[in-house]
């Protein structure tokens, strides 16, 4: 079998038994439950090293490599030691960095090249190890430790985070930079490598793990609080359970008064009459004394009410006014006559007073009042022409009104 | 000042003189006002001519008001009332925060911000008997005195009183869920007072020892 072959049916056994495996990794203790129908099962995992028998008589347990995976995959926020061996990873890489400077000047092309792909794998193998210690101890401050619910084990997951982020911390600033990038100068490949994506993750790590400690503290002082509070709790309920007649002493009559006790007495903001009070009843009287005495005036007002009986109201003639009555006159004229009147000719019948314009708009304005059927008697046509240069606008000098 | 501020700052400082306690869980819009230090310090000086002032509780998540000078002997009478006050509370109020923690099964005890389930606190007192005791000691007299024999009254009782003390605070007017307010806050800077001057710790150590001699 192929190694490639190999490889695949490794990655097809672990899809073939994905129920087990998961069953084992969801137990927590990552045991292999066995049965007798899922023997061959168990067998073949441990063949492939997926599964591991410590010893003959003790349970089958998923490897830690396999265990690992699923935890990276699935984010879990399963409490997991760091591997915090960092040192040893950036020594391998020196190793290397020497043995592939040594087969470059000896020309040995394929051990350069051999060497060349080793350092790249253990270069991203300790960027991403940074990089899931970092983030695994984010998951683990972001969830506030909910894994657990004691306040005792709260704090010491908290404690071993902390821990965790210094050890990391002091390993990182071990890792020699300068020395990196001083030999990764003289090659392109170690460049990209060592001047680049390692110290950016370095980076990227510490400001991260800088963050997480400040959180840490900060939730760490939270949970020390909560445990003196829960403290005090504790102990003034024994303390009135043993004596319930107990009451604190009154320092608000001491000399000095403590702030926490200073609290401002509640401001009614609303006003009310408070009729109880007598306070001001003096004052009242005297104000009352000097008012005069007389009644003063009625000041109601009454109306005479207009009766709303129909029948008792007599007919109401409305009268036309004179110059209302000189309009009407050229519209029956203008139908007695069946003639044509010229509204500036028809001025003369107009009463003294009222000019031409107001004579002409008249004639207009009643003609627009009439009602439909009145007004299809009639028709009014103006006079004029259009304005020589604004040629929209239509100057009437004169209006004719015509019968139909 | 615009109309929006002057109007904030009127509501709060109403608020404060109506010895509301401001936290972002009582009131979100007046805590962020007050989170700034210009607006905050306009609080104050509004306050402090009138003669009071603004205060923070240690944890600084909660504001209230005090007086500025306490040396007046009317001053001395409302905060002496105010200590009656609140010390006739301390025994129901650690009473019932032990209760909540049993009930619950939290291993802390209230803080601000954390969220009370009326169902959840019932189901826990129907569990377990001693509880329904407890509680029955929390309403038999004081400011949660109740005449109610049932357990989800007397409990709906206090959680009521709660509500209208500034304790707790509905997540909405119609539901069975309390928010723990910043109040809390200020009570535990009480009990720790009282804890630290009259060595309440070591009171309850030396009865544990004695009991342990006898």
């Amino acid at each position: 079998m192929s190694f490639n072959a190999a490889g695949i049916h490794v990655l097809k056994a672990v899809g073939k038994h994905a129920e087990l495996i998961m069953g084992a990794f969801e137990s927590n203790q990552n045991v292999l439950s066995e049965t007798v129908s899922n023997e061959k099962a168990v067998n073949e995992l441990i063949r492939l090293r997926i599964a591991v028998r410590d010893d003959l008589d003790s349970e089958v347990r998923l490897n830690s490599t396999i265990k690992n995976l699923l935890e990276h995959s699935l984010k879990t926020d399963r409490l997991r030691m760091v591997n915090a061996d960092i040192g040893q990873a950036v020594e391998g890489i020196f190793l290397l960095v020497e043995q592939y400077f040594s087969a470059k000047k000896a020309n040995y092309e394929n051990d350069r090249l051999k060497y060349l792909h080793e350092l790249q794998d253990n270069v991203s193998e300790l960027c991403d190890s940074l990089l899931d210690q970092t983030r695994g101890i984010w998951r683990q401050a972001d969830s506030d430790f909910s894994v657990v619910a004691l306040l005792s084990g709260k704090i010491a997951l908290n404690k071993n985070a902390i821990n965790k982020v210094e050890s990391i911390l002091n390993v990182i600033d071990l890792i020699d930079l300068s020395k990196m990038y001083q030999i990764g100068e003289r090659d392109r490949e170690l460049r990209r490598l060592l001047h680049v994506r390692l110290p950016k993750t370095i980076e990227l790590c510490r400001r991260d793990l800088s963050d997480a400690i400040n959180r840490l503290n900060k939730m760490l002082f939270k949970l020390n609080t909560l445990v003196a509070r829960r403290r005090l709790v504790q102990q003034f309920t024994d303390l009135w359970n043993a004596n319930p007649s107990y009451q604190p002493v009154d320092y608000v009559d001491k000399i000095d008064l403590p702030q926490v006790f200073n609290r401002v007495k509640k401001i009614p903001l609303l006003g009310a009459a408070d009729i109880q009070n007598t306070s001001q009843e003096l004052q009242l009287s005297e104000m009352l004394e000097g008012l005069r005495k007389k009644p003063p005036v009625k000041e109601d007002q009454f109306v005479d009410r207009v009766s709303a009986n129909i029948e008792e109201q007599p007919p109401v003639i409305i009268k036309l006014s004179e110059f209302k009555v000189a309009i009407r006159e050229v519209f029956f004229n203008c139908l007695s006559n069946n003639e044509a009147i010229n509204g500036l000719e028809s001025y003369k019948m107009s009463p003294d007073g009222i000019d031409v314009d107001i004579w002409i708009y008249a004639l207009i304005a009643e003609f627009n009042a009439l009602n439909e059927s009145s007004r299809k008697l009639f028709s009014l046509e103006f006079n004029g022409a259009s304005d020589t240069i604004f040629t929209g606008n239509f100057k009437a000098e004169n209006i004719t009104l015509c019968p139909n | 000042m615009s109309i929006e501020q002057s109007q904030e700052f009127g509501r709060i400082i109403e608020s404060l003189l109506a010895q509301e306690f401001i936290c972002q869980y009582t009131d979100e819009i007046a805590y962020e006002y007050l989170s700034s230090e210009t607006y905050r310090d306009n609080v104050d000086r509004f306050l402090r001519k009138i003669g009071r002032c603004l205060r923070q509780t240690e944890d600084r998540n909660t504001y209230y008001c005090a007086y500025l000078n306490i040396d007046s002997s009317t001053v001395r009478k409302h905060l002496s009332q105010q200590f009656k006050m609140t010390i006739n509370e301390l025994e129901p109020l650690c009473r019932w925060l032990s209760l909540i923690m049993s009930a619950t099964q939290r291993d802390a005890p209230i803080s601000p911000g954390d969220a009370l389930r009326q169902g959840e606190i019932l189901s826990g007192l129907e569990n377990a008997p001693a509880l329904v005791d407890d509680l029955a000691l929390i309403v038999r007299s004081g400011p949660f005195a109740s005449k109610k024999d049932k357990v989800s009254d007397q409990l709906n009782h206090v959680l009521n009183a709660l509500d209208d003390q500034g304790y707790l605070q509905r997540s909405s007017p119609s539901s069975s869920i309390y928010i723990a307010t910043g109040k809390w806050s200020y009570l535990f800077e009480v009990l720790e007072f009282i804890h630290t001057h009259e060595e309440i710790g070591r009171v309850s150590q030396n009865e544990e020892q004695n009991g342990e001699v006898w």
